[in-house]
């Protein structure tokens, strides 16, 4: 043998500062600021929802009223964008239009990732039976049509912008529930969370208070994504003269104008390229928090 | 059987291993050199993040690029200089004249095909046989390796096999070409005690036949005294000791290896009631700043740490016996 | 540190008087698969004295860690009972369920696994205290804080986030987490086996030095018999769900009985042993072959029977019992004439 070991005990733990707390959230956000599209993406996103909140309250013209001669270019008036068939003004119709789309794709997006989660956690914490019975309720809604299925609530119930945002939520939220079960069924078997069960916690926190926000990441990336679904259905239901007939979109003003498309591209060009817009700026922003929530990446 | 004068078969010289973390070049590899001669087994040890994983994937021209790469030094097999050698010509020398085998016996053989199909595909690549040969060396492989009914389970795929088998199936993997180089990185750590012992039995038979050079990356002591010859010892990126495997782990040298050494408890026949306190290092693993610091890494842990320690890194100091240790407290009593 | 202190147990390994802390019987576990049930754990007897450290070695798959899951109530047993304390617990629920778990805490394998990466160190330490309501609401922080500088960190360290540690320190937040409602029996389960082999001694004095300050009995998992034999008073040996072997520490390493539990001290490789013995081959070859069956389809008789150099006919069709063979020794092996050899 060598000479004997030098120390049994542990000495005093060699006198390093300690560093400042840095959360999962403030990680994951320094790696979105480093992610130029989605930076991009970000502030698109906010132009975006500046616009909703506040445009038609700088911009007074009414979408409703008729305000020149039908089918006006860009630029011969004082209505920048021109106007549409029966004579209103573009502008002002993508303004409104801005907010309900906005409206109603968000609220879509929050009933979808409402449902999805609700029915995700528990077939995926509790499994079983109970994982059984929705996942073949999940699976009913999965096959059936979706815009034809949105169609017809939309149909029997009335084309309100509540309706709508329903109807869209309730056909969109399978994917959802699925990725919450399978994040749910590896999360529950960490020790973490069999820790917590150590010390008596009870289901509910367990689901909501441990595994959901350690879920969370995947949800929020594909929360994002819904939005920007949900926007595009809100637009096709509006376009197929589904729309609410009471609140002026960028789908129903493409709708509107679709017989004229080949006299005034400006009518259905610019609210096409404002719904691009906004769903290229929450791709670009799910994209980044794809890339910014995945531990994997975070360490490069 | 290592201290022979014939020129080695393996040489390292100056390896340093840089990987890019924003923007700047962090080495976790520096300024390694080493040789390893034909038949003979080195034990690389050290604590994770030591640099002996990527030095084994330096060997293997595997080093992640981007972000790593070797930023400079030599590896020479043979007369044949590795480092910075084109790509199509180390895919000859990969699994053919060095070959690997992983820790994870579970995640580094393809589910989707047969053992045999994967044996025989580095058969095929690399020594030009047609499918049938390659599926007569696949058998004779498995057979080797210690597998029974090998002509049935050449068959099989990797899910029905279990871990002590998939390991014997890498490992055939790793020697269907007769390699001269061998390097087996924690190549036991996912097994049992009793398979462990018989795939290190496996291990020696094969050195006995092909005279090959093993490599065997571990943290045990107790597997580098009971299967290598010479030992070399990292800490963050650097070797701190060689030796004589049977001299170092009698007395090992540096305050390291002297930590890592005596901090595992060891089995003994006649136990005592109340156990003794283990030989601590203190403080912790070092991180990749560790690296990038100046002098001795090791001196923050170190019971003996001088203030030289802090500022430059030690001399390596060579002793009879084909023993070195790089630390001041040896280059300080040499002068 | 407020936790009370009971006088030092004896080390010694014989039994006291008094009724041991932990007692376990006929404990099974089964687990459905597709296709059938494995069953995890098929009858395991064993009882803790209070203070003392208990060994459960095993290989992967031999059903160590899921008997010791289901000893802290996080695993279901099919049939058997646990006692702690004298006290049935093994299907209680509820408010008695909650007040066994401040009785029995866990400490898990790997430290990157155990603690919730949302949380602060500070919060993970604490949450017990407020799960199982511990102690008066205003003491709770300077208990948090006295069990950080008990496990080895520092206060200001509570408010960082488990990334932000190294394995070793954060095995020491698992520690203190396991340590704060003020446990009598502590389940560890491969402690060290996750960390670097110069950390693993920083954690295994720890355990050490709590047990003998704290009057803490372990039920200490592991695969690693120098692990075992360093840290535990009394040793169960198990194999495909079974305890093969159980004996105080000494008479388990002077006089192994069971085949098994030979081969598991031979194959363990060992620096002692290969030193001195200079030149040709240091170790001898493995004692034995083939690899452990699969729980999925376990051989009838005794489950190490293929792989037995000693085994008979009867060794394949006859389960073996435990048997006691004097000295506080037990060998389930049919053939072990108790003095080291084999009928």
């Amino acid at each position: 043998m060598s000479e004997p070991p030098v120390m049994t005990s542990m000495p005093p733990m060699p006198p390093m500062p300690v560093p400042e707390p840095v959360s999962p959230a403030r990680q994951a956000w320094r790696m979105f600021r480093r992610n130029g599209a989605a930076m991009i993406g970000l502030a698109l996103l906010l132009l975006v929802l500046a616009e909703a909140a506040l445009g038609p309250a700088l911009y007074s013209v009414s979408p409703d009223d008729m305000v020149w001669m039908p089918l006006t270019p860009p630029g011969a008036s004082e209505y920048w964008l021109g106007t549409d068939y029966v004579g209103r003004d573009l502008l002002a119709g993508l303004i409104h239009g801005g907010r309900v789309t906005l409206i109603v794709g968000g609220s879509a997006a929050a009933l979808t990732v409402a449902i999805g989660v609700l029915v995700g956690a528990f077939a995926g914490y509790y499994g079983g039976r109970i994982d059984n019975a929705l996942m073949r309720v999940t699976e009913f809604f999965q096959v059936l049509p979706n815009l034809l299925l949105a169609m017809v609530v939309v149909m029997l119930f009335g084309a309100s912008l509540v309706n709508i945002a329903i109807a869209i939520g309730a056909v969109s939220w399978t994917s959802t529930a699925r990725l919450t079960r399978v994040e749910f069924m590896r999360l529950r078997e960490m020790d973490y969370v069999r820790a917590e069960r150590s010390i008596g916690a009870s289901d509910a926190r367990l689901i909501w208070a441990v595994i959901l926000p350690n879920a969370a990441p995947p949800l929020i990336v594909s929360a994002a994504l819904s939005a920007g679904t949900a926007i595009l259905f809100e637009a096709g239901l509006a376009f197929l003269g589904l729309g609410d007939p009471n609140a002026m979109s960028w789908g129903r003003i493409i709708g509107d104008n679709r017989p004229y498309v080949l006299d005034a591209w400006w009518a259905v060009t610019f609210p096409g390229l404002a719904i691009f817009l906004a769903v290229l700026a929450i791709s670009l922003v799910g994209d980044g928090l794809n890339d910014a929530l995945n531990p994997r990446l975070r360490e490069r | 059987m290592s201290m022979t004068p014939t020129p080695p078969l393996l040489s390292v010289r100056d390896l340093t291993v840089a990987f890019r973390v924003r923007g700047e070049d962090a080495p976790v590899v520096r300024d390694l050199s080493f040789d390893l001669h034909e038949g003979e087994t080195l034990g690389i040890v050290g604590e994770s993040g030591c640099g002996k994983s990527m030095t084994a994937l330096a060997l293997m021209g595997l080093v992640p690029n981007p972000p790593g790469r070797i930023a400079s030094g030599s590896i020479r097999l043979g007369d044949e200089e590795l480092v910075a050698a084109a790509e199509a010509r180390l895919r000859r020398v990969r699994g053919a004249r060095i070959s690997m085998v992983f820790q994870e016996p579970m995640t580094s053989l393809n589910p989707v095909f047969t053992v045999g199909e994967q044996i025989a595909e580095t058969a095929r690549a690399h020594l030009g046989l047609s499918a049938r040969e390659a599926r007569d060396r696949a058998v004779e492989m498995l057979r080797l390796v210690g597998i029974p009914a090998p002509e049935r389970r050449v068959g099989d795929y990797p899910h029905q096999l279990s871990g002590g088998m998939r390991q014997r199936v890498m490992i055939a993997i790793a020697l269907v070409c007769e390699p001269q180089v061998l390097i087996a990185d924690e190549p036991t750590t996912a097994l049992d005690v009793t398979v462990q012992a018989q795939i290190f039995d496996l291990f020696r038979e094969l050195q006995d036949r092909m005279n090959t050079a093993v490599i065997l990356i571990t943290h045990d002591i107790g597997v580098v005294a009971e299967m290598t010859d010479r030992v070399m010892v990292m800490y963050a990126g650097r070797k701190v000791e060689e030796g004589p495997a049977a001299d170092f782990v009698a007395a090992p040298r540096h305050p390291y290896a002297r930590g890592l050494v005596n901090c595992v408890p060891r089995l003994v026949a006649d136990p005592p009631d109340v156990p003794e306190p283990l030989f601590e290092i203190p403080g912790l693993v070092p991180g990749a700043e560790a690296l990038a610091r100046p002098g001795c890494a090791f001196a923050p842990r170190c019971p003996r740490a001088m203030p030289v320690c802090g500022r430059e890194f030690p001399p390596v100091t060579a002793s009879p016996g084909g023993r070195s240790v790089a630390c001041w407290l040896d280059a300080e009593g040499a002068r | 540190m407020t936790v009370p202190a009971p006088s030092p147990p004896s080390a010694s390994a014989a039994v006291p008087a008094e009724a041991p802390l932990l007692d376990v019987r006929g404990l099974e576990v089964r687990f459905p698969v597709r296709g059938g049930v494995v069953h995890a754990v098929g009858g395991v007897d064993f009882a803790i004295p209070r203070g003392q450290a208990f060994g459960l070695v095993g290989e992967s798959g031999s059903g160590k860690t899921t008997a010791a899951l289901a000893c802290a109530r996080l695993a279901e047993a099919a049939a058997g009972e646990i006692r702690l304390g004298g006290e049935d617990v093994t299907h209680i629920s509820g408010r008695e369920l909650r007040a066994m778990r401040r009785r029995v805490q866990i400490v898990f394998q790997d430290p990157y696994a155990s603690l919730n990466p949302r949380e602060r160190a500070g919060a993970i330490v604490r949450r017990p205290l407020d799960l199982m309501d511990v102690g008066p609401k205003s003491g709770r922080q300077a208990r948090v804080e006295a069990l950080f500088a008990l496990v080895g960190l520092r206060p200001e360290q509570q408010a960082l986030f488990p990334h932000q540690f190294s394995g070793g320190q954060r095995q020491r937040i698992g520690i203190a987490r396991a340590l704060a409602s003020g446990p009598e029996l502590i389940v560890c389960d491969e402690p060290v086996s996750a960390l670097d082999v110069a950390i693993q001694a920083q954690i295994l004095n720890l355990l050490a030095r709590l047990k003998r300050d704290l009057g803490l009995t372990y039920l200490f998992i592991s695969h690693d018999l120098a692990v075992v034999q360093h840290l535990c008073d009394e040793i169960a040996v198990m194999y495909l769900g079974r305890i093969v072997e159980r004996a105080p520490k000494r008479a388990l390493f002077a006089r192994p009985l069971h085949p098994y539990t030979r081969a598991l001290i031979e194959a363990a490789p060992s620096a002692d042993r290969a030193v001195g013995r200079a030149g040709a081959p240091r170790r001898r070859a493995a004692a034995i072959q083939g690899d452990p069956p699969s729980p999925l389809d376990p051989p009838p008789g005794c489950a190490f029977a293929g792989r037995c150099p000693h085994a008979v006919d009867r060794c394949r069709t006859e389960v073996p019992a435990l048997r006691d063979m004097g000295g506080g020794q037990a060998v389930a092996c049919l053939r072990a004439d108790g003095a080291g050899g084999f009928v």
